[in-house]
């Protein structure tokens, strides 16, 4: 019923003997967003920039949008949209350039303002990269990862080191994204992330996937094991005071 | 093609909105230069030598040589001059007719009148045919008034042998009333001379190891280069657009420092003449192209810019000050400079100054550009082998 876009048969790759990725397979489905949940050094990373084309593996296939990841590394990086982990863009331009010098590594003739209204960042189009927000960054990047209008679009951690309210804004524009009918592999070690945006998730540990479903079935599952919550959930946590606090939108 | 022209005109964009880059590249060079060049720090005589000459008397031209005293003359003020100031001063001593050339690497220019040797009527002689002319370089002031002092001697004597009834006191005063023409104009042009395509030569080291460089490894650790490599146009165009980006910044930077010292310090340069920009343009490319490879091939394993500072003062530092920027090679031991003409900065810095003082000499700058040339391959294989991306 749901058609695959992204195919990952038995992917390995090793740095020094030791697996980074160990034998994952998995299908992310047209549409959903789909989730690589695993604590740091887990293997995420790895995974994702094997489907992008940046690192090679050792074995195993990987097929985007019916074309193999990793022999046509150069098709498929026209056809997918990055937000890799660490990111950066030039110091000395605004972003409407940022964006128009990535439109034309991308052969695009996306308009940069079109992007910029897309990720929320018009107010900022002559701002430079060093002048935004960790948010904003992020959001900037994520614009990036849309000028060549993408089939995929791979976001490795993009929350990483944000406070809750841009981490919530940046949510909100990854559900948007999916309501564009966008298809999302996101990396995350934030477990409620995952619960928040994530259709499907593998959860990897040591480059192995050790479990892959939805995150509702993932605690059911564990219910029904007869698991029981060591504490009583709150009605309401922290984060949900200091948002109340703070205003839920990012100004 | 059409992407590496966009790349390239985004590049120079951002170079020029870099205040700090554009502060290094060409303020910072012209600075050094107009400081230098006007103060004339230090001398620029490549083989200093002292030259006497002894000058043809109008009425007398059919002598062409060397009387017997003039002979003696000449050979006194050579041997005692060679004495009292060591063994690196070279005396070229000749008959000025043919030998005006010369007259361009000396600290000391001497023109003696054969009058005042032979003419036995010297006494009432004394006049504007029959002068000292006397021609030094500020910046060895000191062997200029040594030598002077040498040759006041030994003209003291040969008046003494045909005047004998003058008494040294007498001959003293005839030697002081000859008119010394003290000319040290042209010395300091020379220094000028020298430190402005020398300085134009540095920036283009500068430009290629410290622009190209750090920016390469600033985008290497940012992360910005990975990200322009998992584009589809990859990161060979960005990289291909950095370099003309710097090869037109060398461009501008050589014409502007050229200019600069021709208008602020009056430096022998003929801006007029179209086939001396051809030479600048051709000479600048080969060595940006040299030094951009040098840029390239230190920033290659480097990941952060503290891992890239020493390695690129390492090369910068001894090239600044061996490679005759500054002083003459001549003036450092054998051993070092017969190592220090090799560098490539020795090549670009001679052919920069051949190209602006005199007329471009076919061999000597085949010579240097062949130099920079084998320094470019070599370079650039180091660079292929040397460069990550990551």
């Amino acid at each position: 019923m749901n058609q695959s876009i992204v195919i990952v048969n038995n992917l390995s790759k090793k740095y020094n003997e030791v697996y980074a990725v160990n034998d994952i397979s998995f299908k992310v489905n047209k549409g959903e967003i789909f989730g690589l949940l695993g604590p740091n050094g887990a293997g995420k990373t790895t995974t994702v920039e094997i489907l992008e084309g940046l690192i090679s593996p050792d074995s195993g296939e990987a097929i985007i949008d019916g074309i193999d990841a990793i022999k046509n590394t150069k098709k498929i990086r026209s056809i997918i949209g990055i937000q890799l982990q660490q990111n950066a863009f030039f110091e000395n331009l605004n972003l409407y350039e940022i964006i128009d010098v990535y439109s034309k590594l991308y052969s695009s003739n996306n308009d940069p303002n079109i992007i910029l209204e897309k990720v929320d960042l018009v107010s900022k189009k002559d701002a430079s990269y060093n002048e935004l927000s960790g948010g904003q960054k992020q959001r900037l990047a994520i614009g990036i990862a849309l000028v060549n209008d993408p089939v995929v679009i791979f976001l490795d951690e993009p929350t990483t080191g944000l406070d809750p309210q841009a981490r919530r804004n940046l949510w909100e524009l990854i559900n948007n994204l999916k309501g564009q009918g966008k298809t999302i592999l996101l990396t995350t070690h934030y477990m409620e992330e995952a619960e928040e945006l994530c259709d499907r998730v593998a959860i990897i540990e040591n480059g192995k996937i050790i479990a892959l479903n939805s995150p509702q079935k993932l605690i059911s599952e564990l219910i029904s094991s007869g698991f029981k919550a060591q504490k009583k959930i709150n009605e309401a946590t922290l984060d949900d005071v200091f948002l109340n606090l703070t205003g839920k939108k990012l100004i | 093609m059409k992407l590496f022209f966009a790349l390239t005109i985004i590049n120079i964009k951002m170079y020029f909105r870099n205040k700090q880059g554009i502060f290094w590249t060409l303020f910072f060079p012209g600075f050094i230069m107009i400081i230098f060049g006007f103060q004339s720090v230090f001398s620029v005589s490549e083989n200093p030598q002292i030259s006497v000459f002894i000058s043809e008397n109008p009425s007398n031209n059919s002598q062409q040589k060397l009387t017997e005293k003039e002979e003696i003359l000449l050979n006194n003020i050579s041997n005692d001059i060679k004495n009292i100031l060591g063994i690196k001063t070279i005396y070229r001593l000749t008959n000025i007719t043919k030998n005006q050339n010369y007259e361009e690497d000396s600290i000391i220019r001497v023109n003696i009148s054969r009058d005042i040797i032979n003419n036995t009527s010297l006494c009432e002689k004394i006049s504007d045919s029959c002068k000292v002319v006397f021609t030094y370089d500020e910046s060895f002031k000191k062997d200029s008034l040594t030598s002077k002092i040498i040759i006041e001697k030994n003209l003291q004597k040969i008046i003494l042998e045909n005047y004998p009834e003058l008494g040294s006191n007498n001959a003293t005063k005839y030697i002081n009333s000859i008119n010394y023409i003290l000319n040290d104009e042209k010395s300091k042009n020379n220094y000028k001379n020298w430190i402005v395509p020398g300085i134009a030569a540095m920036a283009i080291m500068q430009t290629g190891i410290f622009s190209v460089g750090f920016t390469l490894v600033r985008l290497k650790r940012t992360g910005t280069l990975r990200r322009i490599k998992a584009t589809p146009a990859g990161a060979s165009h960005f990289l291909a657009a950095q370099i003309a980006t710097r090869g037109i910044v060398i461009l501008l930077q050589t014409y502007l420092l050229l200019l600069l010292g021709k208008v602020f310090l009056g430096a022998d340069i003929n801006i007029s003449n179209f086939i001396f920009w051809v030479n600048i343009t051709i000479i600048s490319l080969i060595g940006g192209a040299v030094f951009i490879g040098l840029g390239l091939a230190i920033s290659g394993k480097s990941r952060s810019e503290d891992t890239l500072a020493p390695v690129a003062n390492l090369i910068v530092f001894p090239m600044m000050i061996l490679s005759g920027i500054f002083f003459p090679v001549s003036s450092l031991p054998n051993w070092l400079s017969n190592f220090t003409q090799f560098f490539p900065l020795s090549f670009l810095a001679n052919l920069m100054r051949s190209t602006t003082m005199d007329e471009l000499q076919i061999l000597s700058s085949g010579i240097q550009t062949i130099g920079l040339i084998v320094w470019f391959v070599i370079i650039f294989l180091i660079a292929i082998k040397l460069f990550e991306w990551e």
